[in-house]
């Protein structure tokens, strides 16, 4: 596998794509990729991004989509573009589809479709890992994720972008080959001679007593401990209603509520998106009725380490399967998608985050993510193989090597 | 048998009762400790409160600190920048993209009020495109007075101080694209007056007090800077205008000169050729009157022959008038130059004193030079430097009474040699030291009605000195004597 990697922040698209593909072909030898993956700022115009990368490199397999930050190994930008050509080794395979219309389509049913699709390119080869890119304002995802692993496999392990952009609110852009779609998910499946290893970590911990979910339905929580949901924020934080409402984005971000799984170590985080007014919470992904959920803490320090935990659970992961001599051998990538939310809390620090996983990947793995408002993920790491979760607030580090 | 089960029920209600009472203990045990246990978790759920409204507290006081901190030193930054800016342009300038990102804003703008032109200029646009700012100004201009008001009222405001919802926020919102925003005056002392927008399109970015307060710095400081500016080019200007008023009265001057040696010129051409003119006539004069004297053509009456001596003397005189006149317009018109040579003063003073001791001794005058050890050779030409050590002893034996004194003194100076000749004469008037050494002026004193004079004496003194690239001035008191110095180059 060879790989490059390009970025610009011009705001023409077709100087930036330009820019962009002459630092990238450098590390393919200037040959031609099979695979662009792209993140682009979303003011961007998606179209010509396509058509000039098509036209740069005709036939290539095109994947990516907007975001409200760019992550890539250059460092973090709001307007920008990073792009990954990836030029594969024999016996490596990938496969990628799409799923649209998706307002007017069950989540259930949207994601059962993108998996049958997604197999469907990939016959008698073995399959490893896949790839998702959904538009996260369409709303509950949890089910999606549930629909894709009834067609791919309960423990087939996924990474998923959640896709929204809530600084500027501009839609969101799933791209795929020359189709720049914005009511859809797209996926990729990869299969064949590969490597990869999946790190996914949060960093906040729980704080006081467990409370139970008394009344909810999806995202919508009523009543925890049969109080009106709102209270458990009101009584933590010792503030008015009206006050929480004001802060709420801030709140959210430094106290997300914590949902204990059963059978697992870790807890899920949920986002508050807004407060009703008969006290019911809105969050970002579903919390269903009698779940028992904490009230999580973070701070800037705790966020960080969980970055470095995610990277080196990656690192750990990818290297585990490959022989010992073979390991500085192999060429690798990574992929990072990194919770908006974090980004909020960390500010000026954000950049350090990129910064961990550079250091802990090594300076020549090329890196390319996105900021995302969820993120699809197993709960531990990938060998365990356990179940898909819709994650909130999480860092995720996916390597691909070959 | 009876009685023995009754006994054995007894005990055994007994033993039951006893179970029965320990185990209730043990109940009640198990609940108090489950009592003391859920107190403690409750208590921990407290602690737990405490601990999020502390953290939430220190997270808002952390961030804020992080904003000033940050706010602080961009302003450093800018500050640095816009102090160096003496250019309006540049002090615009100075506010970049990169700043206002780092002060967590992505737009900016500034304009300042035109009186001239009665409305607003563009004077920054960072985030906005053409058409954006095009509107903008549009709504500006429409709406002058408003934000003029603003600008007087000299108050910064943001969505931090306008409540929510409010019109005028709304508004700005709409028409700047941007949700979160601080607006301050630009007040420079004199000058243009104009106003500083930040903002961002974010709607994640809540403005704080300390958003206003370091827009508020910046914006006073853009406004003093600007001041500083205006008063700068103030001064440039009169200094400019200083300087090409200098250029324009040096011209005239330049041009005066020029006018004057013109002149000059003209005059020394004018007394040249009518010295050379009169000189033809006068010699034949001359030579007639020596016939005449001599008694060749006859001897003549006693009368007649006294007059003919008195036409040969005056004849003499008018002789010497014209070759004086004849040497200084040669001098100034530059048509004589100087064949300068290496001589010793010593031997130039001996010869000239040696020349006039018969003049000295008539009237008793004690004659002196003094010179300094080891003085140099002097560059000169010694026949045009004789005539003036001639002419200034000369003048100093006339003007001095008997029994007086004249002394030359020779002493070295930096870059030549200075003479002073010195007498115990009856001195100049103040009024007449200036306009000693022009042409024909001669003080109006008793000696000067006695002895004849041309009054071109001085002036080729000061012709000669000059043409050897020296000084001539004089010193004098009435009744104490004059000093009159030279200076001359050493080889």
């Amino acid at each position: 596998m060879d790989i490059g990697l390009g970025t610009s922040v011009d705001k023409n698209p077709l100087v930036a794509v330009k820019e962009a593909m002459r630092q990238a072909k450098e590390g393919i030898g200037n040959e031609t990729a099979d695979l662009s993956i792209v993140f682009a700022s979303g003011d961007f115009s998606y179209s010509s991004i396509l058509k000039t990368l098509a036209g740069l490199m005709p036939g290539i397999s095109i994947i990516g989509s907007s975001g409200t930050g760019i992550i890539s190994s250059h460092g973090i930008q709001q307007h920008g573009l990073s792009l990954l050509l990836i030029r594969l080794s024999e016996g490596m395979f990938i496969h990628s589809s799409y799923s649209d219309n998706l307002s007017a389509k069950e989540s259930l049913r949207a994601g059962e479709e993108l998996g049958e699709k997604l197999m469907s390119g990939l016959h008698n080869i073995p399959r490893s890992f896949s790839t998702i890119f959904y538009n996260g304002s369409m709303g509950e995802s949890s089910n999606f994720a549930y629909g894709l692993q009834e067609k791919l496999g309960r423990s087939f392990p996924l990474v998923g972008a959640f896709l929204t952009d809530p600084i500027r609110s501009l839609r969101t852009h799933l791209l795929l080959n020359q189709d720049a779609f914005t009511d859809a998910c797209v996926g990729m499946i990869w299969g064949g001679k590969l490597n990869f290893g999946i790190g996914t970590k949060h960093g906040w911990k729980p704080l006081g007593k467990p409370h139970t979910v008394t009344s909810s339905v999806g995202n919508v929580v009523s009543t925890i401990d049969d109080q009106p949901a709102v209270q458990l924020y009101a009584d933590y934080l010792g503030t008015e209603v009206s006050e929480l409402k004001k802060e709420l984005k801030h709140i959210s971000v430094l106290y997300p509520m914590g949902l204990d799984v059963p059978g697992e170590n870790e807890y899920l985080l949920r986002n508050i998106i807004s407060i009703e007014n008969d006290g019911a919470l809105i969050c970002r992904g579903n919390i269903p009725e009698g779940t028992s959920i904490r009230i999580m803490i973070g701070t800037n320090e705790t966020c960080l380490e969980a970055t470095r935990q995610a990277a080196e659970e990656a690192v750990n992961n990818f290297t585990g399967t490959i022989m010992s001599h073979k390991k500085q051998q192999i060429k690798k990538f990574a992929l990072v998608f990194s919770s908006f939310s974090r980004y909020n809390l960390l500010r000026r620090m954000a950049g350090k985050e990129i910064e961990i996983i550079k250091a802990t990947l090594g300076e020549d793995t090329p890196i390319a993510g996105v900021y995302t408002s969820g993120e699809l993920a197993p709960l531990r790491e990938a060998a365990y193989r356990g179940q898909l979760y819709f994650h909130n607030q999480t860092v995720n580090v996916l390597i691909i090597g070959g | 048998m009876f009685a023995f089960l009754a006994i054995f029920f007894l005990f055994a209600a007994l033993y039951l009762g006893f179970l029965l009472t320990s185990k209730s203990d043990k109940i009640k045990q198990k609940q108090v400790e489950i009592d003391k246990l859920k107190r403690t978790v409750d208590e921990m759920d407290e602690q737990a409160k405490l601990v999020v409204r502390t953290d939430i507290e220190l997270n808002k006081t952390q961030e804020e600190l992080d904003k000033k901190i940050i706010g602080l030193y961009v302003l450093q930054k800018i500050s640095r920048s816009i102090s160096t800016s003496l250019e309006e342009r540049w002090i615009y300038k100075s506010i970049e993209m990169e700043t206002i990102k780092e002060l967590g804003f992505e737009k900016s703008l500034a304009f300042s009020f035109d009186k001239k032109e009665g409305g607003f200029v563009t004077k920054i646009n960072l985030g906005y495109p053409e058409n954006e700012l095009e509107k903008i100004e549009t709504f500006l201009g429409k709406n002058q007075e408003f934000w003029l008001n603003f600008i007087t009222r000299e108050k910064t405001f943001s969505s931090f101080s306008l409540p929510e919802g409010l019109a005028v926020r709304e508004e700005i919102n709409g028409i700047f694209k941007i949700s979160a925003f601080v607006i301050s005056p630009i007040l420079a002392k004199e000058g243009n007056k104009g106003f500083l927008l930040v903002g961002t399109e974010s709607l994640d970015v809540p403005i704080t007090e300390g958003d206003e307060e370091l827009i508020t710095i910046l914006a006073n400081q853009l406004g003093q800077s600007l001041e500083n500016a205006r008063l700068f080019e103030k001064t440039w200007r009169a200094q400019q205008e200083l300087e090409k008023r200098v250029e324009e009265r040096t011209h005239e001057l330049t041009q005066a000169l020029e006018e004057k040696e013109k002149i000059s010129k003209r005059k020394s051409d004018f007394v040249s050729s009518v010295a050379h003119e009169l000189r033809a006539p006068l010699t034949s004069i001359k030579g007639y009157a020596a016939i005449l004297s001599s008694g060749k053509l006859g001897i003549l009456p006693e009368d007649a022959r006294l007059r003919i001596e008195k036409l040969n003397k005056h004849s003499d005189e008018l002789v010497q008038l014209v070759n004086d006149l004849l040497d200084i317009a040669r001098i100034e018109s530059g048509k004589v130059t100087m064949r300068q040579e290496p001589a010793g003063l010593k031997k130039i003073i001996e010869e000239t004193i040696d020349l006039l001791s018969v003049q000295c001794k008539e009237k008793q005058i004690e004659l002196s030079s003094h010179l300094g050890e080891e003085i140099p050779n002097v560059l000169v030409d010694l026949i045009q430097i004789k005539r003036v050590f001639i002419n200034l002893i000369n003048n100093a034996i006339r003007f001095t009474p008997k029994n007086g004194q004249i002394n030359v003194f020779v002493h070295k100076i930096i870059g030549g040699i200075q003479i002073d000749i010195s007498d115990t004469g009856c001195g100049i008037p103040a009024d007449a030291l200036e306009k000693i050494f022009n042409e024909f002026y001669r003080v109006d004193n008793a000696i000067n009605m006695q002895v004849k004079g041309t009054g071109l004496g001085l002036a080729l003194v000061k012709n000669i000195i000059e043409a050897h690239k020296g000084k001539t001035w004089v010193k004098s008191k009435l009744g104490e004597g004059s000093t009159f110095s030279f200076t001359l180059p050493h080889v």
